[in-house]
């Protein structure tokens, strides 16, 4: 579904990202862990084309989105919902869900979605008409999330969903991830609960200073103690 | 010999408790890491020693002296310096010059303070920039820089907040040499780093910080292995899920 090969991102003469090479099949969940500053959301950015610096390829059904529009890579059903959710604090709950309806193939179908994603978040439908910037942190995330499933995707990218949340919390908004599959979605998702996320994950990669250093499922990753060494470096 | 030692040393930022509670001490030719996840407290715990922050409680030593109520260029001038993870050269000036700023701190001389600084310029590896302007050099020669005017001003104690961010392999290995040739010299080192690698490896000893607090302290090896540290890096549960 999606294929990456050799991406290279470079930040002032700094290679964020060297060489990275990923596939995601459908309806797979696919990791991507590792230490801060190991390029996990620049390798989301670059899928989403926020970036103008990378090299490489990237292919989403057999179409190149390197140098493509961010607007046309959500056009093809790459969503992203990035880290720190990102929410119009100003808006309410069901605003910022329009809002992820923009695209045009979402557009028509908004209606429908709105229902279906009120009937999987509930506590969204409940707050419906609340600000956002006056929720939860685990139900601002559950916004943003929603917000994303408004774009009508095929591949929902999570950064850090977990970010802040209290254990339980972030356990349920793992759940989320895991119904988002159920119904047909394939996802990839960034987490620092490697825990949590690998037990989650078809398959998972490790990044460390911007290579891939680990894949495997995410049973035999979490099995590894190369893990604990990507991390701790030694 | 301790060279710095902090003791029950606290700060807030209105609601947040950025540091709680840490103490820790570095000798004379020790190299002290300073880990911890994002967010940790590590550059605040930074910020405190230099004098660029105020502490709200705890106390602050160098070589045994109190020095809490010291400016940071009182301490600089006692032997603790500083550099910034956000890298501060002089743009406007040569490489050389950047570094003679540093070396004025102990003499009047500029003729003086040139030579010194084309000493320091020699330990480092940048003798051969030493004519360039700053501005516009790769951040690997930035980061080097970084260093070279803290050496200048002959520092006793130096933190060095994330040198190595943005160097290619053989750089760091230079960089981890040159820290291995500072404590032979017989200064104390603390090290903030992100390299996991590189700390870890050069580190005598690690300290580790989480939400603001001292979670664990020891050799590299003995702190990989911790617990609570595991935790700190990857998550809540990932030993239980490991166990799945």
């Amino acid at each position: 579904m999606l294929k990456i090969t050799d991406l290279s991102v470079r930040y002032d003469g700094v290679l964020a990202l060297e060489d990275v090479s990923i596939e995601v099949h459908p309806r797979e969940i696919v990791a991507v862990v590792g230490a801060n500053g190991a390029g996990k959301s620049t390798l989301l950015a670059a899928i989403s084309g926020l970036l103008r610096n990378a090299t490489g390829s990237i292919s989403f059904q057999g179409e190149e989105l390197l140098g493509k529009e961010a607007y046309e890579i959500v056009g093809r059903g790459i969503v992203h919902v990035p880290e720190g959710r990102r929410l119009f604090p100003f808006l309410t709950v069901e605003e910022n869900l329009w809002m992820g309806a923009y695209p045009e193939h979402a557009r028509s179908a908004r209606l429908q979605l709105i229902e279906e994603i009120y009937a999987m978040l509930p506590r969204l439908a409940e707050r419906r008409t609340q600000l956002a910037n006056t929720l939860s942190g685990g139900e601002q995330q559950m916004c943003a999330i929603g917000r994303g499933l408004m774009s009508k995707p095929n591949l929902l990218m999570l950064d850090e969903p977990t970010l802040g949340l209290a254990p339980m919390l972030a356990s349920e908004v793992l759940q989320i991830a895991d119904q988002i599959r159920r119904r047909g979605t394939t996802l990839i998702l960034v987490e620092q609960q490697v825990g949590k996320a690998l037990k989650l994950a078809d398959r998972g990669y490790v990044l460390e200073r911007g290579r891939i250093v680990m894949q495997n499922t995410g049973a035999l990753l979490l099995a590894d103690a190369d893990l604990r060494r990507a991390y701790m470096g030694i | 010999m301790t060279m710095l030692s902090t003791e029950g040393l606290n700060k807030k930022f209105g609601g947040l408790h950025a540091v709680r509670d840490v103490s820790f001490s570095v000798s004379a030719g020790e190299i002290l890491g300073l880990i911890g996840p994002n967010g940790a407290g590590k550059t605040t715990v930074f910020g405190l020693l230099s004098g660029f922050i105020r502490h709200d409680a705890g106390k602050v030593r160098l070589g045994g002296e109190p020095i809490d109520s010291w400016s940071p260029e009182a301490r600089c001038e006692a032997g603790l310096v500083r550099t910034f993870q956000i890298v501060r050269p002089f743009g406007n000036i040569t490489v050389l010059e950047n570094v003679a700023i540093g070396a004025m701190l102990r003499t009047t001389s500029r003729a003086q303070a040139r030579r010194d600084a084309a000493e320091v310029l020699e330990r480092v590896g940048l003798a051969d920039r030493a004519q360039e302007i700053a501005r516009g050099l790769p951040i690997g020669i930035r980061k080097r820089l970084e260093v070279a005017k803290a050496l200048a001003t002959r520092p006793k104690v130096m933190l060095l907040d994330e040198i190595m961010g943005g160097l290619i392999p053989t750089e760091v290995n230079e960089m981890m040499g040159l820290l291995r040739q500072l404590r032979t010299d017989g200064a104390a080192v603390v090290l903030i780093e992100h390299n996991m690698h590189a700390v870890m490896t050069v580190s005598d000893r690690v300290v580790v910080l989480n939400h603001g607090a001292k979670i664990a302290e020891g050799t590299a090896e003995q702190v990989s292995k911790d617990s609570a540290v595991i935790s700190a890096y990857l998550g809540e549960d990932y030993d239980s899920a490991q166990d799945h």
